[in-house]
């Protein structure tokens, strides 16, 4: 006895062709419109960036209600933030916050958060751009200086612009403690030049002067010590370098040679790290590492 | 010789009653709620801002809906004195067309007053709940709006007296709008235009109302002290020129058949 007719097995072969065939062409689709597909979704994430009209726009629009558009648009933010982006990179983000301190100068949140999480989102200047209207419209806020003070430092490595601005937050109210050590840390850092040395030791003398604890003071001190050690094996260097016509090889070589009578341990425990090619000496590193 | 006031109050009493009643005066007022119950809600997600955003939110829900509110029963309630023909029974009594507008100026101000105190007393309530440091630069914003509105009132009266409705309140509107405008128009125009477009801006300056007189809510949401001579000259400005749009609408409404 047959299980079943022949048109019924023909029906059967038909159906089963016919979902391969399907599943074929869906394959066959997947594979062709993957960079449509990926097209699409960069397009649809470009899409949902929102659209920010220009601030004299809004501010007409607002009726009168410029601090509320404000909100408005801070609450955007934190949102906007808060929704993840794929690129990890939130392109609107400095554009929104410049928006709300426009519309609202006086609206502090907006420039505390800028300058912490623009500098990530390699929006660096535009944190820089927050921070220094933060500067005129919040004279006496060390926070927000020493948050600028941190961007110039850590991002665009602009030591004697960060060095300023430690130096004005340690000032100012609300800036933490290590505003001032940080301002003759970045100074330690200016392009290594030898003026830059005196200025940086005078810098922490003026700190000694101010320190408030003994900590502080042996701080400063230590660091002042440190800068006067620096600035006289520099300037050996160049001693030797107008007699010689070349810097010395190692700083144990100006010794040798009667430049100086003695290489002086780091009072802040950092390496000497001598380039004969400038005749500059690097104490960023400790001497632990 | 004493001052009669009694066709003023009949006129502003019976304003008052009329729009009282409307049915839709209380859908919007709900909606109005709502939106200003919204503001407390939008504290809430505005990292660690809330009083601000609480005080801004509901202060400007408030503004926009007492605006939107009485601009809508400005030019209807004139509308229908126009339509039905209510005019043509109180102009033969003893009532004169200044009388009338006057009055029902005062009955609008009533309804005005009323709102006000609907939107804003139940807002100042829930702040109660919730942060009290901001109710007293709530009450003195609030105060501020209401001259601010009542000079809105004064406008859509005009626009009422002559043409219908619909246009009257998009008159009103835009003109509130340009209103408050109008400082950042004079600035983009020193900034980006020619010397006639800047001298036209300076005359619709001085001479359109200029609604952020009477914005004082950024001294409120900082707490920074406003200067007596200010809140005098915006309080003056204010009344010099409802005076002078009511005056205007008198003009219009003796000119009228109605």
């Amino acid at each position: 006895m047959k299980l079943l007719h022949t048109h019924q097995w023909q029906s059967i072969g038909v159906t089963i062709l016919v979902l391969i065939s399907i599943a074929c062409s869906q394959a066959v689709y997947d594979t062709s419109a993957q960079s449509y597909e990926a097209a699409k979704k960069d397009a649809s994430i470009k899409l949902a960036e929102p659209a920010i009209p220009s601030v004299d726009t809004l501010k007409i629009l607002s009726a009168g209600n410029i601090s509320a558009l404000a909100d408005y648009y801070w609450i955007s933010t934190i949102q906007y933030f808060g929704a993840g982006n794929p690129y990890q990179d939130y392109p609107s983000l400095g554009k929104l916050l410049q928006t709300i301190t426009d519309l609202d100068p006086k609206f502090e949140a907006p420039y505390e958060f800028g300058l912490i999480t623009l500098p990530f989102m390699h929006q660096a200047d535009t944190a820089v751009s927050l921070g220094l209207k933060a500067q005129d419209q919040f004279p006496n806020n060390g926070l927000l200086t020493y948050y600028l003070a941190t961007v110039y430092h850590l991002n665009l490595k602009d030591y004697t612009n960060a060095a300023f601005y430690y130096q004005k937050a340690s000032k100012q109210d609300g800036a933490p403690s290590a505003a001032l050590t940080l301002a003759g840390t970045a100074l330690d850092k200016v392009d290594k030049s030898t003026s830059d040395r005196l200025v940086a030791a005078a810098f922490w003398e003026s700190v000694y002067e101010n320190a408030k604890t003994d900590d502080q003071k042996d701080i400063a001190k230590s660091w002042y010590q440190q800068m006067q050690i620096v600035y006289s094996l520099e300037v050996a260097a160049r001693e030797y370098q107008v007699k010689f016509g070349h810097f010395p090889p190692t700083l144990q070589e100006m010794v040798t040679t009667g430049f100086v009578s003695a290489i002086p341990d780091s009072p802040v425990k950092r390496k000497m790290l001598y380039d004969p090619t400038t005749g500059k000496i690097d104490t960023s590193v400790p001497i632990d590492q | 010789m004493r001052f009669d006031f009694s066709p003023y109050l009949v006129i502003a009493r019976s304003t008052f009653r009329e729009i009282i009643r409307e049915r839709l005066l209380y859908g919007i007022l709900l909606v109005a709620t709502l939106v200003t119950a919204s503001s407390f809600f939008m504290a809430t997600i505005s990292f660690d801002q809330s009083s601000r955003v609480l005080e801004n939110v509901g202060l400007a829900s408030i503004q926009l809906f007492t605006v939107f509110i009485m601009i809508f029963v400005t030019t209807n309630s004139v509308y229908k004195d126009l339509e039905r023909r209510v005019l043509y029974l109180l102009f033969p009594k003893p009532i004169s067309r200044s009388e009338y507008v006057i009055g029902k100026y005062f009955g609008l101000l009533m309804v005005l007053a009323t709102t006000l105190l609907i939107l804003g007393g139940m807002y100042i309530l829930a702040l109660i709940g919730f942060d009290r440091t901001i109710i007293t630069p709530v009450f003195s914003v609030l105060c501020y709006t209401f001259l601010e509105v009542g000079l809105v009132i004064g406008i859509a009266q005009l626009f009422a007296s002559f043409t219908a409705p619909l246009n009257a309140s998009l008159y009103t509107i835009g003109l509130y709008i340009i209103g408050h405008a109008l400082p950042t128009l004079k600035q983009f125009a020193e900034r980006n235009s020619g010397a006639a477009t800047q001298h036209l801006l300076d005359v619709c300056y001085y001479i359109l109302p200029n609604f952020e007189k009477f914005d004082f809510k950024p001294a409120a949401l900082y707490r920074l002290p406003v200067p007596g001579q200010q809140v005098f000259w915006a309080i003056f400005y204010g009344v010099i020129y409802i005076c002078v749009v009511v005056y205007l609408t008198i003009l219009v409404m003796r000119k009228r058949e109605v």
